[in-house]
């Protein structure tokens, strides 16, 4: 079985760099809304 | 429930169980039954393991946790992308390349039979239980619709899914998960949008968020540290990351999903559709909990949402306490009405001032309803002579049932068995995969034909279908809030298990018998914690992780030191 490349963002560090990301900013958007709504 | 419910409720049932043994008809060996032909494209895989975590517990406690609670269980899955992220690198092209049936498998290649044995044995422990719980959870619906009693709920639900698992297996699992993931999403945008739509006119969606917010429930980010809080920031980002790294990294009801895919960047790019989607997916859940909260200001709620506890307490030496109890709040609440209209006002006048004193009046208002509702609980709970009772599980039903319009209460009833149905199926069938492929297959009947292992299969779903349903006539015993009893639950065994799947992987000098005795060190250690309620239970997954790896590395110095 083949280590394939991801059908996006051309390497696998980049797909988990997505994923980090994504996880960063939907916790600071929940911060925000946790302090907006106090 | 009216004619229109019933039809939904019985086509959307029936119609995914003829799709699912309709779309796996033809399943003639041991592969296809267990991993359907490893040959699922991402998105089927992505599905499946989204549908396989999201049990119809997900959908009954998480809004009435947010009811009662606020937002803030949605920490608990910070750490899943990045378990994700592991499990990409570290243990899909492992399983994949080794073309193992079960994650226990790759441990008899790594340390010995004694290992895998035991691993493979603690998860039928604790997925066997927990399976059982799921089962449960919608049958307290059903037993609350049709007025019967629990356990023939338990036995038809039970019996559905017995039938499409047992026939089709992992492809009719993976199938009928995919479309009711599909029918699950519908459903859920339908019911967020209905519940804002009854709010009164005056009352936005932004609004509603503001009424919620001042009495404490937009709380999704706790910053602060604290062992004993289960939820928060940190024990969702570390203990969740340990936590869901053990579910999906060596649950078998996980790693089955995830060994169909038909390459390692197939199963990978499943696991990521998940990372990306499992957290904004549990939030909408939740803020749907927050939204009926903030409908019920405005309508009366019942001061206990579980109709049967409250019709048990009117009959016994508690009544009158009860009617009073229930009278108070009824008061206390109009009380807080005039409150919520005041800081309505406040916010449409867009004045700081007055916000500031409407909101204030309206938190220590809601403190006293609180307050009813807390002793409401304690007099339930005497009645009951149980510690946990209480009525989480009620809240987001009883919204539906008695607010939704025709139609659409059918839909999220059927719904909750949908996700039921999900779970409970890829419970029982990697059940079936680990007692045949690490037990039956491994000491008794080595050498059979492909058809004996598919029937051996069979009828090993069966009859862990069978004990699935025994369990589930338990599980009310276990307390109300089913999905931390099932979190708990797996928390005494998921951080020994990862521990020794992280030796396996990144400790090559640690060998077999120092693992398996490093093992049950551990889970010792991890039930004392437990027992002395020494941290919440997401801590525990961390210290059985840690504790294995320290004592596996201890006992193999020992064992090098005496030879």
């Amino acid at each position: 079985m083949q280590d394939e490349k991801p059908p996006f963002l051309n390497t696998w560090t980049n797909v988990y760099l997505l994923l980090v990301i994504v996880l960063l900013l939907v916790i600071l958007a929940l911060y925000f809304i946790t302090q907006y709504f106090l | 429930m009216s004619v229109i419910d019933w039809s939904v409720l019985i086509f959307t049932l029936l119609f995914i169980i003829f799709y699912g043994v309709w779309k796996s008809r033809g399943t003639k060996n041991i592969e296809g039954y267990l991993l359907a032909d490893r040959q699922l494209p991402w998105y089927q895989v992505g599905f499946s393991v989204m549908a396989t975590q999201a049990s119809a517990i997900t959908f009954l406690s998480a809004p009435g946790q947010a009811y009662s609670d606020g937002l803030r269980f949605v920490q608990f899955y910070f750490g899943l992308p990045l378990a994700m992220i592991v499990i990409c690198i570290a243990f899909i092209p492992v399983f994949q390349r080794l073309n193992v049936y079960t994650a226990y498998e790759y441990l008899e290649k790594r340390f010995d039979n004694k290992t895998r044995s035991l691993t493979a044995f603690l998860f039928l422990l604790q997925r066997g239980l927990s399976t059982g719980i799921t089962i449960y959870a919608p049958a307290i619906i059903l037993s609350t619709i049709l007025g019967v009693g629990i356990a023939y709920t338990t036995l038809f639900m039970g019996g559905a899914v017995i039938l499409y698992t047992v026939y089709g297996g992992t492809k009719a699992v993976s199938y009928t998960q995919m479309l009711q993931m599909t029918i699950i999403f519908a459903g859920l945008f339908f019911a967020g949008y209905m519940v804002v739509h009854l709010l009164p006119k005056e009352v936005g969606f932004v609004d509603a968020l503001h009424i919620a917010g001042k009495m404490g429930k937009m709380n999704a980010i706790d910053t602060k540290f604290d062992w004993n809080n289960r939820y928060n920031l940190w024990s969702g980002i570390i203990g969740g990351f340990f936590l869901q790294l053990s579910y999906f990294g060596t649950d078998q009801s996980q790693v089955g999903r995830y060994l169909t895919g038909k390459s390692i960047a197939q199963s990978r790019i499943g696991l990521v559709m998940n990372g990306l989607i499992k957290i904004p997916m549990q939030f909408l859940i939740l803020l749907i909990g927050t939204l009926v909260f903030a409908f019920y200001q405005f309508h009366t709620p019942p001061v206990f949402f579980n109709k049967v506890e409250v019709e048990s307490i009117r009959n016994s030496e508690y009544s009158r306490q009860y009617d009073s109890l229930e009278h108070a709040y009824a008061i206390q609440h109009e009380h807080k009405k005039k409150q919520i209209n005041n800081y309505v006002l406040a916010l449409h006048q867009n004045d700081a001032r007055k916000q500031q004193m409407a909101g204030a009046a309206l938190k220590s208002s809601q403190t006293e309803s609180d307050t009813i509702r807390a002793k409401t609980l304690q007099l339930v709970r005497k009645n009951t002579g149980n510690e946990k009772t209480n009525d989480t599980n009620y809240v987001f039903l009883s919204f539906v049932m008695e607010y939704l319009p025709v139609g659409l209460v059918g839909l999220l009833i059927a719904i909750i068995f949908l996700a039921a149905m999900g779970s409970t199926a890829s419970g029982l069938n990697s059940l079936a995969s680990t007692t045949i492929v690490d037990f039956y297959k491994r000491f008794h009947k080595r050498e059979e034909s492909e058809a004996y292992y598919l029937a051996a299969s069979r009828w090993a779903t069966v009859l862990w279908g069978v004990f699935c349903v025994v369990v589930a006539f338990f599980a009310s015993r276990l307390g109300d809030n089913l999905i931390e009893v099932v979190n708990i639950l797996g928390s005494f065994f998921y951080g020994t298990i990862l521990g020794i799947f992280l030796v396996a992987f990144w400790m090559k000098n640690v060998k077999g018998t120092a693992v398996f005795y490093a093992a049950l060190l551990t889970e010792v250690f991890v039930m004392t914690a437990w027992y002395f309620d020494a941290m919440a239970f997401l801590w525990l997954n961390v210290l059985g992780c840690l504790m294995l790896m320290l004592f596996a590395w201890c006992i193999q110095r020992m064992i090098n030191y005496n030879k």
